[in-house]
């Protein structure tokens, strides 16, 4: 039982990662494609600082990402995808970073 | 005059020809989905459809409505497409309206709009009962081949087949693994003398998903299913998901290491092609119960795959693969020579070596013009050396196959009536030697089949198959099976299903497990074939409780053997027994498992499974020994907002089994007759790091083992000696890390 009651801290612990303070929402529209730029996106924003979720909704294009608006802020966010090598808002995909993305992302009519 | 000549035409065509051919026509329509409830229909604007084989197109308006031209003759073919959604086809007789319904395509099925995936979905569409595991769900275990992706998954149980083997079992209704069918990319592989292993020749990171079919499966795949289908589908070169480069390296404290890695290159826009690897190493030598004996056996294992894809683009997909496996075990009593060294009649050896050598390819041709036809063709040749010295019983056996299948595949008038029919050629050639005694078994079996699929709406489908095998030596085999489902709303559907199966069964190669006893294995009579019946019946609801998915689901599976090779440890206490089933064999197994996002990311799992399984031994209809008749799993997921933490942890408990004991040496006295219930618990937690995972965790938290999991063992060559009698773990505790690596 006491092995057992090991295995339930764990699971206590990931919710007490949770409980943080203020954060703020911004969507951001990106030239995402498919379910592999998904996966991207949602990965490469997810280690940007302050960010504390990113969600993509690959039908619409559009990015939510939370973040902790006293670590990063909405500007830096989009820079930020433009790096990971999509379009955020107005502001174009890093052509490098762009170039380096999964063939099926690399949506000709692009760059 | 163009304008009143264009309708003079149109108007002569209209009456010449009826309402079936007409020139130069507008057709409109719209595109739509059901809504959740599966009463409203929702439009769905942007998506694009075209007229097959042309190039004419359209995109529906903020309505989801379209008009398009057609400038030749109808009836037409429209294809109605839209990202995250199946296509549809429809035939245009007249202009319309066309209204298409479309339904999200299955692997898109489980992402729903927070993203989270579940990953043990039973799949809404599918006509038969089928759950796909996916690589979500693979990752859960420990590491490393197919016998451990089914810890988190209520329908597939494996359990170890002795004591000194190593080898493990599959257990779907409760029966045994050899009598549920295992395709890789839908080829009958790891069968016959491959099969007591084989679970263990498919290492986890190069699957990308696991189909398990309860009950009856398709007649596509031949007639020996009884049970289930299990379909692995391995990484494809040509998917994008698949990455460039792949590193799996897993280390655990009893020292078994593991690496997986493969590599991925698209040569140009039609060929691809993936280099795949795996190699284990386990060499410590440990005997936590103290009985003289190997927990585990040493273990080696290389394991080759590199395949090939090619697409032409529009018409033509082709592929060829090569797979090499070498696996060799060494346990039984500990000694420190060399086991060449040592006189097996003094000491208690287990060497087993399988080689394996597998080439298959695959060549389909699609119809552009024709969405709904296809045709494909399946050719594999397997050759399979197994080599088991257990203790002083020796089996040697070769076994080489070859398999053909071709399929066509199309529509009758409309997609609401599909079918595939085709052929199939297996030949199978078995040389094998037990005890000095050699046998050869030759078999050609050639098969038509066909498979009519109906759909009524949405609500209602039909898959009706038959096959006819012509089996060189049983003659003509008919094999009917039924699939049916229901959809009360979009979440809550009911299916039922029938069918009939045919085995011939392997003798030694499927009682591998047995070998491990001073047991004679005696035979009196001529082996029939194996027939049985597997009905069932299966209902799902989905349900969406504050924004978060859930399913509910139960099912009964009722088999019945007509005619089954019984394999008798009760009656005798120095043989066992191989006879044909004389009276009744059945299994009736009962599951109702319920799964919920519990809290935002927080998942769980609920199942509870009854087996109930006998056989008619020796003219009494008795329970089928070691297998558990209650078990529970719960498990239960959390992952964090961001996804750079992952945990998992999962509880089984299994209910008491039925032992087949019969020692009756005073030494060692009677055994129990009934095994005790326990727990097993499973934890695993996984840090994701911006350019590669590392993962840890527990297998068997609580180290439960079965106390004496081998009779006599300090006597292994006396009449009492026993390890077939395994109901539990016998290795305890397991800790392990690994890391992942991948470039996308």
């Amino acid at each position: 039982m006491k092995k057992l009651s090991i295995f339930f801290l764990f699971l206590t612990l990931a919710f007490q990662l949770q409980g943080q303070p203020e954060s703020a929402e911004v969507k951001i529209k990106t030239s995402a494609i498919c379910e592999t730029c998904k996966k991207t996106i949602e990965h490469g924003m997810s280690f940007e600082k302050g960010v504390r979720s990113a969600k993509l909704d690959v039908e619409t294009k559009v990015l939510s990402v939370v973040y902790n608006p006293s670590k990063t802020d909405e500007n830096k966010l989009r820079v930020a995808l433009t790096k990971i090598g999509y379009d955020a808002d107005s502001l174009k995909a890093n052509p490098k970073a762009f170039h380096k993305l999964p063939e099926c992302c690399q949506a000709p009519g692009h760059h | 005059m163009v304008f009143k000549s264009k309708i003079l035409i149109a108007a002569a065509g209209y009456i010449l020809l009826s309402a079936t051919v007409v020139r130069a026509q507008l057709i409109t329509g719209s595109v739509g989905e059901m809504d959740e409830a599966g009463k409203k229909e929702l439009s769905l604007p942007g998506a694009t459809v075209h007229i097959a084989g042309t190039d004419s197109a359209a995109v529906t308006d903020a309505d989801g409505k379209f008009s398009l031209r057609v400038s030749g003759e109808l009836p037409v073919i429209l294809v109605a497409s839209y990202i995250g959604y199946q296509n549809d086809t429809m035939q245009a007789m007249n202009n319309g309206p066309i209204q298409f319904l479309l339904q999200r395509a299955i692997e898109l099925k489980e992402v729903n709009v927070t993203a989270t995936q579940q990953s043990l979905g039973i799949s809404r569409i599918s006509t038969i009962n089928t759950e796909k595991i996916t690589e979500k769900e693979i990752l859960k275990a420990a590491c490393c081949n197919l016998s451990e992706s089914f810890e988190t998954n209520p329908t597939v149980n494996v359990a170890y087949s002795d004591a000194v083997t190593g080898a493990k079992e599959i257990q779907m209704l409760g029966l045994s693994g050899i009598y549920s069918q295992l395709l890789t990319e839908n080829i009958p592989d790891m069968r016959g003398i491959a099969a007591s292993y084989g679970l263990t020749f498919i290492p986890g990171p190069w699957m990308e998903s696991i189909q398990v079919t309860k009950g009856t499966g398709s007649v596509l795949n031949g007639y020996e299913s009884t049970s289930g289908q299990l379909n692995v589908e391995f990484k494809k070169p040509q998917e994008a998901e698949t990455p460039r480069f792949y590193l799996n390296l897993f280390g655990e404290a009893n020292s078994n290491m593991e690496l997986n890695t493969f590599f991925k290159k698209k040569l140009d826009d039609r060929w691809s092609s993936i280099l795949m690897l795996h190699g284990n190493y386990m060499n410590r030598t440990m005997d936590n119960n103290d009985d003289g004996f190997h927990d585990l056996p040493h273990s080696k294992q290389v394991n080759v795959y590199n395949r090939w894809q090619y697409n032409s683009g529009n018409k033509m997909e082709a592929q060829i693969g090569l797979k090499f496996l070498a696996d060799q075990r060494n346990g039984g009593q500990i000694h420190s020579e060399p086991d060449g060294q040592v006189d097996p009649h003094h000491v208690y050896l287990v060497d087993i070596f399988n080689r394996r050598v597998e080439a298959f390819g695959k060549l389909g041709l699609v119809y552009p013009e024709k969405p709904s036809k296809s045709i494909g063709n399946i050719v594999s040749v397997q050759y399979h050396d197994l080599d088991a010295l257990i203790g002083l019983k020796t089996y040697d056996a070769t076994e080489k196959t070859l398999y053909y299948q071709s399929i066509y595949q199309n529509i009758l008038g409309t997609t609401d009536h599909q079918y595939k029919t085709g052929v199939s050629f297996q030949y199978d050639r078995l040389d094998e030697t037990y005890q000095s005694v050699q046998s050869v078994r030759s078999r050609s079996v050639a098969g038509v089949f066909v498979e009519y699929t109906y759909s009524f709406l949405d609500k209602f489908k039909a898959v009706a198959g038959m096959r006819g095998d012509y089996n060189s030596k049983y003659n003509f085999i008919f094999t009917p099976r039924l699939h049916l489902k229901y959809n009360f709303t979009e979440l809550a559907i009911v299916r039922a299903s029938a069918g009939k199966s045919f085995r011939e069964p392997y003798l030694i190669a499927d009682n591998l497990g047995v070998m491990a006893s001073s047991k004679y294995l005696s035979l009196n009579s001529v082996i029939d074939p194996e027939v049985a019946w597997n009905y069932g019946l299966n209902y799902t609801q989905g349900f969406i409780l504050k924004d978060r998915e859930g399913t509910f689901n139960v099912d009964f599976y009722r088999t019945d053997f007509t005619d089954q090779l019984i394999v008798d440890r009760y009656s005798d206490s120095l043989n066992v027994r191989f006879y044909n089933l004389q009276g009744s064999s059945y299994s009736n197994s009962f599951q109702v498992s319920l799964s919920y996002e519990f809290l935002e990311r927080l998942d769980f799992r609920l199942a509870y499974k009854i087996d109930d399984v006998k056989s008619t031994y020796n003219g009494k209809l008795q329970t089928k020994p070691l297998i558990p008749k209650n078990r529970i799993l719960f498990n239960v997921a959390y992952m964090t907002a961001n996804e750079h933490w992952k945990f998992d942890g999962t509880l089984n408990w299994v209910g008491t089994q039925q032992l087949a004991n019969t020692t009756t040496d005073p030494e060692f006295g009677k055994m129990p007759s009934q095994s005790p219930s326990y727990s097993l618990v499973n934890f695993q937690v996984t840090k994701v790091f911006r350019y590669f995972e590392v993962y840890g965790g527990s297998e068997n938290v609580l180290d439960f083992t079965q106390e004496h999991p081998i009779i006599a063992a300090s006597a292994p060559f006396s009449t009492a000696f026993d390890a077939t009698n395994v109901w539990g773990p016998i290795d305890g505790i397991r800790i392990y890390a690994g890391l992942r690596y991948q470039i996308k």
